[in-house]
């Protein structure tokens, strides 16, 4: 089926057509696999060009086997040149801006040379949603709070937001909507995103790699770390788990207060809460264990809560882009 | 696969402008094929022709034809039936807009907007798949609340298959109520130990079978524009009796899912028929005010569903004692099956 897909691509391309209105194309092709009796008995050698639809080249990508064993860069014409080892059997295409490529099997064979070509996606396509942030306030007296969020696009929220939301926190920890008068236990918005990006210093990602299975118990304790109480814990954990344990492996970067604000939206609360702290989960579902960049583990510091104390949790699932450094 | 199949042969003997235009639709599970002027017609009328063909699983390229589905518009006023080769005829008015495919145990297609001029001929063909699609018996949560601190058991047998719990539900869960607080009850190696705070008791799972339920083309329920639902949500589940908390977690739960399309198609299935359509539950000691509510609903791009709607009587509950509430809901995602 794969060599039909490329005729009918070949086909649509000849007249004219971009690749884009194609919906479904392979994101990469053996284009070619033949015997080389120049190349050293045991090796492979592994060529061919990375572009973005509809046909540039990416240049700096990488290509490597899983283990990074070999590795080569993209050129400016995105041509690459990969050695392999005849045990070698999977390799990946990997741009932070693009996205990643695997290759799960194939059998580079002794004395061969082979030709493949990856074709990434445009980094404008993804549509990401940044899902159900919520915001909890609590004070140990009644307090009349203004919040204003600065989101692009806000797809739905609750209580509805006009230009702010006016509220009043009450004793038990709920919050009164100034404009209905009805109680809420938070407040709730969710928007639209196309800019989304796993943080790195130096290339190196900060985050986690779980064994869904284990998802619940991460989140209780990655949770509990940052000072979220078991109200909170419960919803998001309900929220979440279930959309992660479909697949068998997840990878986790939380962005905490200042990320958030810098990444996902701003707040701004009159008065100034004594004690804050927001937490937006990224994360990519993943069918094996493998990440694509270099991370080492997240680590987490807690909060006290003290007078007024706001707290807001979201997530948004999004795939291995890392942002621009 | 499949379809690219058919779609590569038909490209391959048809001008490149068709094909590009079938393209865009592949996802779509049906094609038209040629929509074109016929003066045979009669004025503002429109015939609609085509062939239903399964995916061909052989992966030769053969067209296999299927008899017996059904092909109308959402109204049901005109219907068409599929022969032994897999060949329909339907007569529309230049006015109807929308056209389904529906076979049991198939894939159902809607087609929600198309332009049926007058005295012209269009030739769709529908491509349906199984209809594995199990349901998704979403996030129901229980809430319990005593204001004298009790032990309590609760069981639940649901039909379905249970895909998330949270505490982990191992044949039971036991817990404590001191007000709105659920604690886990653990037992450790040296007696009982004090388990996790929860604030409710989250289930989830997967079930094959869920209907609106139909009788002489009416149901009980509602047709809502999704422009209105934050008003509609308040009002049922302010008339059935739950609070704040449990509105405010239903509402950001339910809303987002529903606006997606302009209307929606809403039926509660409340107490018993919660216990018979998805899952039964035992509480001990007994509650003495229990509330089950669960939403059964159906995004639609028209209202028009060929159904008479009877606003269904929504009723509350008096809270006392030892009182539990549970919700949950599904998204069906196809029109309701009238009988």
């Amino acid at each position: 089926m794969n060599r039909l897909l490329f005729i009918l691509i070949l086909s649509l391309s000849l007249q004219g057509l971009s690749y884009e209105s194609y919906p479904s194309r392979d994101p990469y092709t053996i284009i070619s696999d033949s015997v080389d009796t120049s190349l050293q008995p045991g090796t492979c050698l592994v060529f061919g060009t990375a572009v973005v639809q509809p046909n540039y080249p990416i240049q700096n990508g990488t290509v490597a086997t899983m283990n990074r064993s070999s590795s080569a860069f993209t050129d400016s014409k995105g041509n690459y040149s990969l050695m392999l080892n005849e045990n070698d059997s999977a390799i990946f295409f990997y741009h932070p801006e693009y996205g990643e490529i695997v290759i799960w099997k194939y059998d580079f064979k002794s004395q061969h040379r082979v030709h493949i070509n990856f074709y990434a996606r445009s980094k404008y396509e993804e549509h990401q949603m940044v899902k159900k942030p919520v915001i909890y306030l609590y004070s140990d007296s009644e307090m009349n709070v203004e919040l204003t969020l600065t989101h692009p696009k806000m797809t739905f929220t609750y209580p509805v937001y006009e230009d702010g939301w006016k509220v009043k926190t009450l004793a038990d920890g709920s919050i009164q909507n100034r404009a209905d008068q009805k109680n809420y236990p938070y407040l709730f918005w969710e928007g639209e995103s196309t800019s989304l990006r796993y943080l790195s210093e130096n290339n190196v990602v900060k985050g986690q790699l779980i064994k869904t299975d284990e998802i619940v118990t991460y989140l209780e304790s990655a949770l509990t770390a940052m000072g979220l109480n078991r109200k909170e814990q419960t919803d998001f954990i309900t929220f979440w788990a279930p959309a992660i344990i479909k697949s068998p492996y997840v990878f986790i970067q939380f962005l905490v207060d200042e990320e958030y604000d810098n990444q996902i939206a701003e707040l701004t609360v009159t008065p100034k809460p004594e004690s804050r702290r927001r937490i937006f989960m990224q994360y990519t579902l993943l069918e094996s264990a493998f990440v694509p960049f270099e991370f080492v583990l997240q680590e987490f510091s807690t909060f006290e809560r003290t007078g007024l104390t706001l707290v807001e949790w979201g997530g948004s699932e999004i795939s291995f882009r890392l942002e621009a450094n | 696969m499949n379809h690219l199949f058919l779609l590569s042969l038909a490209i391959c003997s048809s001008p490149f402008v068709r094909a590009a235009k079938r393209i865009d639709v592949l996802s779509q599970n049906y094609v038209i094929i040629s929509d074109e002027f016929s003066a045979d017609i009669a004025v503002g009328k429109c015939l609609v022709v085509g062939q239903i063909i399964e995916p061909d699983y052989t992966g030769e390229g053969q067209i296999i034809p299927l008899s017996g589905g059904l092909v109308a518009t959402l109204d049901r006023k005109k219907t068409a039936t599929s022969n032994a080769e897999g060949k329909y005829s339907l007569l529309l008015d230049s006015k109807d807009t929308s056209l389904f495919f529906y076979k049991s145990g198939k894939e159902e297609i809607v087609i929600w907007k198309y332009n049926f001029r007058s005295q012209h001929k269009v030739t769709i063909n529908f491509y349906p798949g199984i209809n594995s699609s199990m349901i998704m018996v979403d996030k129901p949560v229980i809430y319990m609340y005593s204001d004298e601190k009790i032990n309590a058991e609760i069981t639940f047998t649901c039909k379905g298959n249970l895909t998330f719990t949270y505490p982990e539900y191992n044949e039971k869960w036991e817990v404590t109520i001191d007000q709105n607080i659920i604690t886990e009850n653990k037992s450790g190696p040296n007696g009982p130990l004090r388990g996790k705070n929860y604030p409710y008791l989250f289930w989830e799972a997967q079930q094959e079978e869920l209907e609106f339920e139909i009788q002489n083309q009416t149901m009980n329920g509602f047709l809502i524009s999704t422009d209105s639902v934050i008003n509609f949500l308040e009002n049922s589940l302010t008339a059935l009796g739950l609070n704040s908390t449990e509105q405010t977690d239903f509402i950001t739960f339910w809303a987002p899912r529903m606006i997606v399309k302009p209307f929606a198609l809403v039926h509660f299935l409340i107490g018993d028929d919660y216990a018979k359509n998805i899952s039964e539950l035992n509480i001990t000691p007994t509650p003495d005010a229990l509330r089950r509510v669960f939403m059964v609903f159906t995004p639609l791009e028209t209202n028009q569903v060929g159904l008479t709607i009877k606003s269904q009587e929504l009723k509350s509950f008096e809270r006392f004692g030892f009182t539990v509430v549970e919700w949950g809901g599904s998204e069906l995602n196809h029109l309701p099956q009238i009988p």
